[in-house]
């Protein structure tokens, strides 16, 4: 019989932090196996790449015409995808990320191990987060390869596309909180993960159309899809980007993080498995 | 020493009490067979006892730890299986083992070595396989080792073979014998054969309340007291019986030479029928009926059934 060299009642306690990595470490092996990411990057390619090929074709000439003469236009161009694609990975990397454990009868796996779960979603919150922005790495890849094969490296304007990255990061950040808060309070996880595409895609845009033509676009500011809307400006203007400015963009987003994060936490910690 | 506690434990959902002020403790090695019918309260105190589910009032100690303040110390020398889990579809049985070693704070040499040697006791399926492709059954066993993993000192099961054939019941069963002898079993089942054969004490719960908790021996003998079998060296005619009358309260043919006699329970009537019985015909055996569980758990719960039917009766 095996004899352990540390049996369960004289082995230490393993550290919040090491049951975070090993929450980070699962859940990103589950994503990589699953088809989402997979659907995710089949559509990053798709836009991305198909987009980059589709210029190339079309060649240098046709790209100067309509993006003008620095790639500035270019890389705005292509990044205002970004918030659709960031909507999308949000929702299927969140969108069923607690919702998983009482849905199915994992919880009853995972939720009665030592491990508390405001660990086990922060580890997933990491997880997703680390996933999404790569795959939203690679579509800023395409558009920066684009920017110096199509006009060169002296034209790109570095701060204004790392400003521009650190505002997705953020939205990765809050529309992925709001994911995970709406699979807190689902427990299906088809549902959670449609339910995050509809709201945010659809009923966001109709409110934030209806907001715009009935009273003004200051009453936009509750929302993380008017906030998106500077990752494309903010490589044109940087700092000086208008409506939304960087501020409001990153107050909005940092504040849908907390607070739906906050609600997300508090719910998971209550659910019943 | 290994020790689980519920005080006062009790959960409800709006009117409804699905465990009702429910107390006890059990400390050191042994089987404890928790025993009820379907909606009596069972997994729900399980799951209170590992942080699947919030008492409404009322604690679950595990080792002295109050599971609700600190679940993770709680259940570190704890290992379960409540409600037939299933590990993520997308895990391979090694994926599922190693991750739960890992949370568990084992080296995955522990864990490779631990699971090669599950691998054998349980007849694990192949390691390599993703759980959402295995059996009921073969992920049932993947589920229970990865309960077994850290070697814990506390086994809290809830109907760990359901779903399970045969064979594989009987190797459980062997495991379990084998581990109650250094370990503290808390599990749940519908089999009465099994906690019989398993459990050194039952509890016996019906619409949230416990009604019994004692040994296993004890509960046979208490509810055998006042039944006797009398086994003669050959077949004996029931008419004969009629010589018991005033003594015993009823007499049952189990075979032609065999027969269970109801009496009164005091000492003096059962010397008298036995004197009877020598009258009757040559005595080879006179021994106080050993009642299964089984008897003794449709005594009890049935008849908490019937009364609570006829309660509701009255009420309507």
């Amino acid at each position: 019989m095996y004899r352990f060299r540390y049996p369960a009642m004289t082995r230490p306690l393993v550290s919040d932090w090491s049951q975070f990595r090993v929450a980070v470490r699962n859940q990103i092996a589950g994503y990589v196996q699953t088809s989402r990411f997979w659907i995710v990057f089949a559509i990053i390619l798709a836009i991305g790449g198909g987009l980059s090929i589709a210029f190339v074709i079309k060649g240098g000439v046709f790209v100067h015409g309509a993006f003008g003469a620095t790639a500035t236009a270019y890389i705005a161009g292509l990044l205002g995808f970004v918030s659709f694609l960031a909507i999308v990975t949000g929702a299927l990397f969140g969108g069923d990320a607690i919702s998983t454990d009482f849905g199915t009868k994992s919880g009853f796996f995972t939720l009665a191990l030592p491990v508390k779960r405001r660990v086990l979603l922060g580890g997933r919150f990491a997880a997703a987060l680390l996933v999404s922005l790569l795959l939203l790495s690679i579509f800023y890849a395409f558009a920066l390869f684009g920017g110096i094969y199509f006009y060169s490296a002296g034209t790109i304007p570095w701060f204004n596309l790392g400003l521009s990255y650190l505002l997705t990061l953020l939205l990765l950040f809050g529309i992925l909180a709001f994911a995970f808060c709406l699979s807190s309070v689902s427990k299906s996880p088809v549902i959670g993960l449609v339910v995050t595409i509809l709201v945010l895609l659809v009923v966001f845009t109709i409110i934030d159309g209806v907001l715009v033509r009935l009273v003004a676009s200051e009453y936009l500011l509750w929302s993380i899809l008017f906030a998106a809307a500077a990752i494309p400006a903010a490589v044109e203007y940087g700092l000086a980007t208008g409506s939304p400015a960087v501020w409001q963009s990153t107050v909005i987003m940092v504040l849908y993080t907390v607070g739906f994060l906050a609600i997300a936490l508090l719910l998971y910690d209550r659910q019943e498995a | 020493m290994p020790s689980l506690e519920a005080r006062h434990l009790t959960k409800r959902y709006g009117t409804f009490f699905a465990l009702s002020d429910a107390s006890f403790k059990f400390d050191g090695n042994g089987a404890i067979g928790y025993l009820g019918p379907n909606g009596a309260g069972k997994t729900t105190t399980l799951k209170m006892m590992t942080q699947l589910a919030r008492p409404s009032s009322g604690e679950a100690f595990i080792n002295g730890i109050d599971v609700q303040v600190d679940p993770k110390r709680a259940l570190w020398e704890v290992g379960s299986v409540i409600e037939s889990p299933e590990p993520y579809p997308w895990q391979t049985s090694t994926a599922a083992l190693e991750m739960v070693g890992d949370l568990r704070g084992m080296s995955r040499a522990e864990t490779r070595a631990r699971t090669r040697e599950l691998t054998t006791e349980l007849d694990l399926p192949p390691m390599d396989r993703k759980t959402g492709k295995l059996s009921k059954g073969q992920r049932q066993r993947v589920v229970i080792a990865s309960a077994l993993l850290s070697d814990p000192s506390i086994i809290v099961l809830d109907e760990p073979t359901s779903g399970l054939d045969p064979a594989e019941r009987i190797a459980i069963r062997n495991i379990l014998l084998r581990l109650k002898k250094e370990r503290l079993i808390l599990m749940s089942s519908h089999l009465l054969s099994e906690v019989t054969e398993i459990c050194d004490r039952a509890v016996f719960i019906n619409q949230g309340k416990i009604l019994l908790n004692d040994t296993v021996a004890a509960i046979s003998s208490r509810y055998a007291e006042t039944e006797v079998d009398v086994e003669f060296t050959g077949p004996v005619p029931v008419e004969k019986f009629v010589a018991l009358s005033g003594l015993a309260d009823g007499v049952n043919l189990i075979e032609p030479a065999r027969f269970r006699i109801t009496y009164d329970g005091r000492d003096e009537t059962r010397v008298a029928i036995l004197r009877k019985c020598i009258e009757l015909g040559p005595v080879r055996t006179f021994a106080g009926a050993t009642l299964t569980l089984e008897d003794a758990y449709m005594k009890l719960i049935g008849a908490d059934s019937r009364s609570e039917k006829i309660a509701s009766t009255q009420r309507r």
